[in-house]
């Protein structure tokens, strides 16, 4: 197995109360995510998406982490909550904010809101990207108590059409989703942690240039090295595996 | 790590079906660690009852992967228990002259009616497995789908046979714990993306010994699938048991 180390867009922290996980607190996940050869991740509050207002979970986040130097806070935005662009300014006076996370169907509000105007233009001006969840688990199996959609691809495709200037992540597509974005919706990029088919990478590169894939485990939720091993099993030149391992996100987040 | 991997589909939907694709699979599984791979045939082909002619065809295809590479691929006897004891006598026969080693059930009724009857005496008779797609029950899904209780209880009814509860992310938590205490059933970790923690519960609850690796190809990527065993919190040991020790004692292959 060729040993990419990798940068890794796609990482929670916190407790899910649906699965027993691996690493609910910082510093097993560093280690966990050391062992897998990942040198560097950003990482989201998992119990944000529960929670109404993430701002709690955002600020204990970014007070927590700075002893792991491996790992980088992406705040959980909730577009409904009105004092979003305030708490923003206090997490760019903590940390050096590379990105921040959107949960649309978690948190009841569509990508066709007016507020994503204010953070679109709030992400740009500061050089903030934007990541965009498109779902967590997998719906055929989600706890009965908790039924919640993926986040429906023409809402991406216009939002990619609506601000064309400003290119985004997508965590959580599955293949069929990428493969319909990849042509419609040119400033969109997407991490391959629920992507899955036989000889998947040289697939998805079909319709995705490789500089808009990034590789992303969707750890503590789902195994760590399985999703390694789809990067660094492919039968792909390995220009492209470092690419997709590590030089995409080093670019896109200015690692 | 050597593998075998027990839940395969090489050929699917007539795709993967040239020898010079299946000469490339071969060789992108082997550089992965993976020595056998159990060919349970293009199964949904011909949607959930195929008829006699159809269900030959499909094996015909498996036959085709045994005979070109003997050395690699394990075919399992695709089976309609519906169309009654005389047409799959018949054809399984034709299959265990072949080299068949295991019998492979669909969606063509549930595992818990009458008609699987014949069948597993059949399976018992020829001291070979039967691997049965196993989904958890939804109101979405016909009953001719087999939920863990169902395939659970068909390894109760037959002792004698070697059950595979297919699609360990199929059927769950659940699904594991039904199949707690029947020392003839089988799970296969097919058919998931790989969510954290099932491969370790079923670990706990069923023993390392009853859980076999598989990947459900072409509908999932290989490395993700060992990924997911290789990258669980369970002793190395117990890894290689999943990975290709159960599955080489199961099926005796060296």
């Amino acid at each position: 197995m060729k040993q990419t180390p990798l940068v890794d867009v796609n990482v929670s922290c916190g407790h899910w109360p649906f699965a027993r996980l691996p690493a609910r607190d910082l510093p097993t996940l560093d280690s966990l995510l050391g062992k897998s050869g990942i040198k560097q991740a950003l990482v989201s509050p998992l119990e944000a998406v529960f929670l109404p207002d993430p701002d709690v979970c955002n600020r204990e986040l970014l007070d927590s982490i700075h002893p792991h130097q491996r790992l980088f806070a992406v705040p959980t935005i909730n577009l409904a909550m009105p004092d979003f662009l305030e708490n923003l300014d206090y997490y760019r006076q903590k940390a050096d904010l590379k990105a921040v996370k959107l949960y649309p169907n978690f948190h009841n509000y569509s990508l066709r809101s007016r507020r994503l105007e204010k953070l679109v233009s709030y992400l740009e001006t500061n050089d903030i990207r934007l990541i965009i969840n498109v779902r967590l688990v997998d719906e055929r199996h989600q706890y009965f108590g908790l039924k919640i959609k993926g986040l429906a691809t023409r809402q991406i495709a216009d939002f990619g059409h609506k601000y064309p200037s400003i290119e985004f992540l997508c965590t959580g597509l599955y293949l069929p989703e990428i493969e319909e974005l990849a042509p419609a919706c040119p400033n969109f990029s997407t991490d391959m942690s629920f992507a899955d088919w036989h000889n998947l990478i040289p697939r998805i590169l079909e319709s995705l240039p490789a500089d808009r894939l990034f590789f992303g485990s969707h750890t503590p939720l789902m195994v760590t090295e399985a999703n390694a091993a789809k990067l660094r099993m492919a039968d792909i030149p390995e220009s492209t595996r470092r690419q997709i391992g590590h030089e995409n996100a080093e670019r896109f987040f200015g690692l | 790590m050597r593998i075998i991997d027990i839940h395969t589909h090489p050929v699917f939907n007539n795709e993967g079906s040239s020898k010079e694709q299946v000469e490339r699979l071969v060789g992108y599984a082997k550089n992965l660690g993976i020595e056998r791979m159990v060919a349970l045939g293009d199964v949904l082909l011909y949607g959930p009852t195929p008829d006699a002619a159809q269900i030959a065809a499909i094996n015909d295809t498996t036959e085709k992967l045994l005979r070109w590479r003997p050395d690699f691929f394990i075919g399992f006897c695709y089976l309609n228990p519906l169309l009654g004891e005389t047409a799959l006598r018949q054809e399984l026969d034709q299959r265990l002259e072949s080299g068949f080693k295991g019998i492979k059930l669909e969606i063509a009724n549930n595992a818990r009616d009458r008609v699987m009857t014949p069948l597993m005496k059949a399976a018992e008779n020829a001291k070979i497995p039967v691997l049965q797609h196993t989904w958890a029950q939804s109101k979405r899904l016909p009953k001719s789908h087999s939920d863990p209780a169902d395939t659970s209880l068909l390894a109760r009814r037959f002792p004698n046979v070697q059950v595979i509860m297919a699609h360990l992310f199929g059927f769950g938590i659940r699904g594991v714990l039904e199949a707690k205490g029947i020392p003839n059933l089988y799970v296969d970790t097919s058919s998931c993306l790989p969510f954290s923690g099932l491969v370790e519960f079923a670990v706990e609850k069923l023993g390392a010994e009853r859980i076999l690796y598989g990947s459900d190809l072409p509908i999932r990527e290989l490395g993700q699938c060992i990924g997911r065993i290789s990258g669980s919190d369970i002793t190395e040991d117990q890894k290689q048991a999943i990975l290709f020790e159960n599955a080489r004692q199961l099926l005796y292959t060296e």
